[in-house]
C-alpha cells in the first residue's frame, strides 16, 4: 500500500470546482512533485490534506489512516508537515521560537504542568531549544535564531518555515512552491538540501513548485495537474514530452 | 522590572560548527537582573512600612488591579482575544469570596481561591462561543457581558444585598466576646499593623500570580497562544489544538480576574454592584496598554502607574481640575499609544534591539575599516 493515497477528491466552492476527481498515490521515501499552471488546484489539495478545506467528494489516507475524518490539529499529530505558499509564521515571536512551535505535535507539556513549571516542562523545553538549534544550524539559519520574523527577507522566511515543518518529525513533508523568492544558485541549493534531507530523515516529500528545472532534477514522481484535474503522471521524462502538458503549459497549438 | 523580559530568552552567540550544530544556550541569569529583582523585591516588602497606612491600602488596590490586568493581557495580549467584559469575571469573583466569608465564614484566601475557581468555569464558558466570534464581535459581546453583570447583581439582590451592598463581616473577637465585625486580614505578628499585613499577603499572591503566568508564557503553551493570535491556521497545522487552547486562556485569564476580584472584595470590606461597572473592564485595558501589551511585566507596571494616576497624582491637582481626571488621563493616553505603542515594557524592548543593532553595525564597521 501506498504511503499517502488522494483517492477521486473534490472539492467544490459554491459553482466553482477546484479539484475534480483528482487521484494519486505516493511511495514512502519518494520526492514526488505536484505541477501544472496557477489555479490548476494544487495549494487546494495541500489544504484539504492539512484540513483547512473539506473535500467534497473522495478521501485521502495517510498510512492506512483516514485524514479526513482527522481534525485539523491531528494531522501534524499523524505525520504530516507543511509550509505555505505565502507563509503562515508567527511574526511575533521569535524564529527559534517559530522553529518550536513546529515541534508542538511531539511535545506534551500540559496547561497546569507548565503552569507549575514541573521539572519534565523543563526538560523537555531544553530538548526542544537543541533540537530547533539543530535544524537552524542544518538550514544555516542559527545566527537568526533570536531574531523576531517580521522583517527578515522572503526567501528566509521560506527557510524558516522549512524548518518549522522539519521541527515535528514528519514522515510526509509538503512544500508548497519553497524556491519562491529564491535566487538560481539558492534554487540549486535547495534541491540538494531537499534531497539531503530526505535521505537523512527518511521522509517522503510532497512539492509543489513552479521551478521546473528543479523538479526535474529531483523528483522520482511528478504528478501535473490542470483546472483541478490531472492531466499526466508518472516520472520527469514521461511527463516532460506529454502533448497534453505541454498544451497546458503552453497551450495547444494553433491549427 | 523590565529587564527580567530578557532573562530567560537565549542569546544566539553564532557558535555555529563545523557540523552545523549550535551548542545549547547558557540559561544563567544575568548580575544586573538579579540585582533588579532583589531591589524590586525590597522596595516591594519595604514600602508598606514607611507609608501612611491609606497608602497602603491604595497599593494593596492597585496589586489587585495588576493581577485582573495580567489575566486580561494573557487572553488578549498573548492570545489576541478581545475582552471588554474582564470587569464582570472581577465582579463575579468579588461577590463569590464576599459571599463566602459573609454567609459562609470561609476562610479568607480559601475563598480567594474559591472566587478564581469559579471564575475559571465561567471564563471556560464565555469561551465556547468566543471560539465563534472574533475580533470586534467578541469585544462587542463581552462588553455586554460587562454590562449586563451590575444589573444581574441588582436582580438578585436577596443574596446579593442589592444597590445596599454586600457588607463582609465575620465572627471576631470583640470587647471579650465573638461578633460579627467588618472582614479585616488580621496580622499574626506584633508590630505589624493589620493593613500592612494585607498588603503583604496581596503582594504574596500577586507574586504567586505572576510567576505562574509567567511559566505559561514561556512555555509551549505560551507558544501555542502567540501562534493562535497570529496565525490560526498556521497554529493548527502545526497541530496546536486551537478551540482547547482559547478556551482554557480564557479560563485562566478568568480565574486571575476572580482572584483579583475577591481580594479587592476583603479589601474593601463592602461592595456594591456600581463597583464593577463597565469603567472597571476599561481601567484592566489601561493598565494593560501603559504597561505593554503582550509583555509579562507589563500590566503589573501599568496598573502601579495607573494606580499611583489616580490615587496620588490626580488629588494633588487643583480643585477646579478634579472633574477632569478623566479627560486628562485620556490624552495621556492618547500620547502614549502613538510615542509609545507598545506602553513603557515595549518601549524598553524596542530601546534595547534598537541599541544592540547599532552595536551590531558599529563592529561591521570596525571590522571593515581593518
Amino acid at each position: 500500500m501506498s504511503q499517502l493515497e488522494v483517492d477521486n477528491v473534490g472539492v467544490h466552492f459554491g459553482g466553482v470546482v477546484a479539484l475534480d476527481g483528482l487521484s494519486f498515490s505516493i511511495e514512502k521515501g519518494q520526492i514526488c512533485a505536484l505541477i501544472g499552471p496557477n489555479g490548476a488546484g494544487k495549494t487546494t489539495l495541500f489544504n484539504v490534506i492539512s484540513r483547512i478545506y473539506d473535500a467534497t467528494t473522495g478521501s485521502v489516507t495517510f498510512e492506512g489512516t483516514d485524514l479526513l475524518k482527522a481534525a485539523p490539529h491531528q494531522i501534524a499529530h499523524l505525520g504530516l508537515g507543511r509550509t505555505f505558499q505565502n507563509l503562515a509564521l508567527v511574526p511575533g515571536l521569535s524564529v527559534l521560537d517559530n522553529v518550536k512551535i513546529g515541534a508542538h505535535s511531539r511535545s506534551k507539556a500540559g496547561f497546569w504542568t507548565s503552569t507549575l513549571r514541573m521539572p519534565q516542562v523543563i526538560k523537555e523545553e531544553r530538548q526542544l531549544t537543541q533540537q530547533a538549534l539543530d535544524i537552524l544550524g542544518r538550514l544555516s539559519l542559527a545566527d537568526l535564531a533570536e531574531r523576531p520574523c517580521a522583517g527578515l527577507p522572503f526567501g528566509t522566511l521560506k527557510r524558516i518555515e522549512f524548518a518549522r515543518a522539519l521541527a515535528s518529525d514528519p514522515k510526509l513533508l509538503m512544500l508548497d512552491e519553497p524556491a519562491s523568492g529564491l535566487t538560481h544558485g539558492e534554487v540549486d541549493e535547495l534541491g540538494e538540501l531537499i534531497q539531503q534531507i530526505r535521505d537523512e530523515f527518511q521522509l517522503t516529500v510532497l512539492l509543489v513548485e513552479h521551478h521546473m528545472a528543479m523538479v526535474m532534477s529531483i523528483s522520482e514522481k511528478v504528478v501535473v495537474m490542470d483546472l483541478g484535474r490531472k492531466i499526466a503522471e508518472g516520472v520527469p521524462d514521461q511527463v516532460r514530452n506529454d502533448p497534453l502538458v505541454i498544451a497546458a503549459y503552453l497551450g495547444a497549438p494553433a491549427k | 522590572m523590565t529587564a527580567n523580559e530578557g532573562e530567560e530568552t537565549i542569546v544566539s552567540d553564532g557558535n555555529t560548527n563545523d557540523t552545523g550544530v549550535t551548542p545549547a544556550p547558557n540559561k544563567k541569569l544575568p548580575a544586573p537582573t538579579i540585582a533588579l529583582w532583589v531591589v524590586v523585591a525590597v522596595v516591594a516588602v519595604g514600602l508598606p512600612f514607611q507609608l501612611a497606612p491609606f497608602r497602603v491600602d491604595q497599593m494593596s488596590s492597585w496589586l489587585t488591579l495588576a493581577i485582573a490586568a495580567m489575566g486580561l493581557n494573557l487572553l488578549t495580549g498573548y492570545n489576541g482575544q478581545i475582552s471588554v467584559g474582564h470587569g464582570a469575571l472581577y465582579g463575579l469573583g468579588a461577590y463569590t469570596a464576599g459571599l463566602l466569608v459573609a454567609k459562609a465564614n470561609v476562610p479568607l484566601l480559601v475563598a480567594v481561591l474559591a472566587a478564581g475557581a469559579v471564575c475559571f468555569v465561567a471564563g471556560v464558558v464565555i469561551g465556547l462561543p468566543a471560539l465563534r466570534i472574533k475580533g470586534l464581535y467578541l469585544a462587542l459581546v463581552t462588553l455586554a457581558v460587562a454590562t449586563l453583570f451590575p444589573l444581574a447583581v441588582e436582580q438578585f439582590s436577596s443574596l446579593t444585598g442589592g444597590n445596599q451592598g454586600l457588607e463582609i463581616r465575620t465572627e471576631q473577637m470583640y470587647r471579650g466576646s465573638m461578633r460579627p465585625r467588618p472582614v479585616k486580614f488580621a496580622s499574626p505578628f506584633e508590630g505589624l499593623a493589620n493593613d500592612q499585613w494585607k498588603y503583604l499577603v496581596f503582594l504574596a499572591v500577586t507574586a504567586v500570580c505572576f510567576l505562574l503566568t509567567r511559566n505559561l508564557i514561556k512555555s509551549r503553551i505560551g507558544r501555542a497562544m502567540v501562534a493562535i493570535r497570529d496565525n490560526e491556521t498556521a497554529a493548527a497545522v502545526s497541530g496546536i489544538p486551537v478551540a482547547r487552547t482559547k478556551i482554557y486562556t480564557f479560563g485562566v485569564g478568568s480565574a486571575l480576574a476572580g482572584i483579583a476580584g475577591g481580594l479587592m472584595a476583603l479589601n474593601l470590606g463592602t461592595i456594591y454592584p456600581s463597583s464593577f461597572t463597565i469603567s472597571v473592564s476599561i481601567y484592566f485595558l489601561v493598565a494593560v496598554v501603559i504597561g505593554g501589551s503582550a509583555t509579562i511585566a507589563g500590566p503589573i507596571i501599568g496598573a502601579l502607574i495607573y494606580g499611583a494616576f489616580n490615587d496620588v497624582l490626580i488629588p494633588e491637582l487643583p480643585n477646579q481640575l478634579q472633574p477632569a481626571s478623566a479627560v486628562i488621563l485620556g490624552g495621556l493616553l492618547i500620547v502614549q499609544v502613538l510615542i509609545a505603542p507598545g506602553g513603557v515594557v515595549g518601549s524598553f524592548k524596542l530601546a534595547g534591539s534598537k541599541l544592540a543593532l547599532r552595536k551590531a553595525r558599529a563592529a561591521v564597521d570596525n571590522s571593515a575599516a581593518v
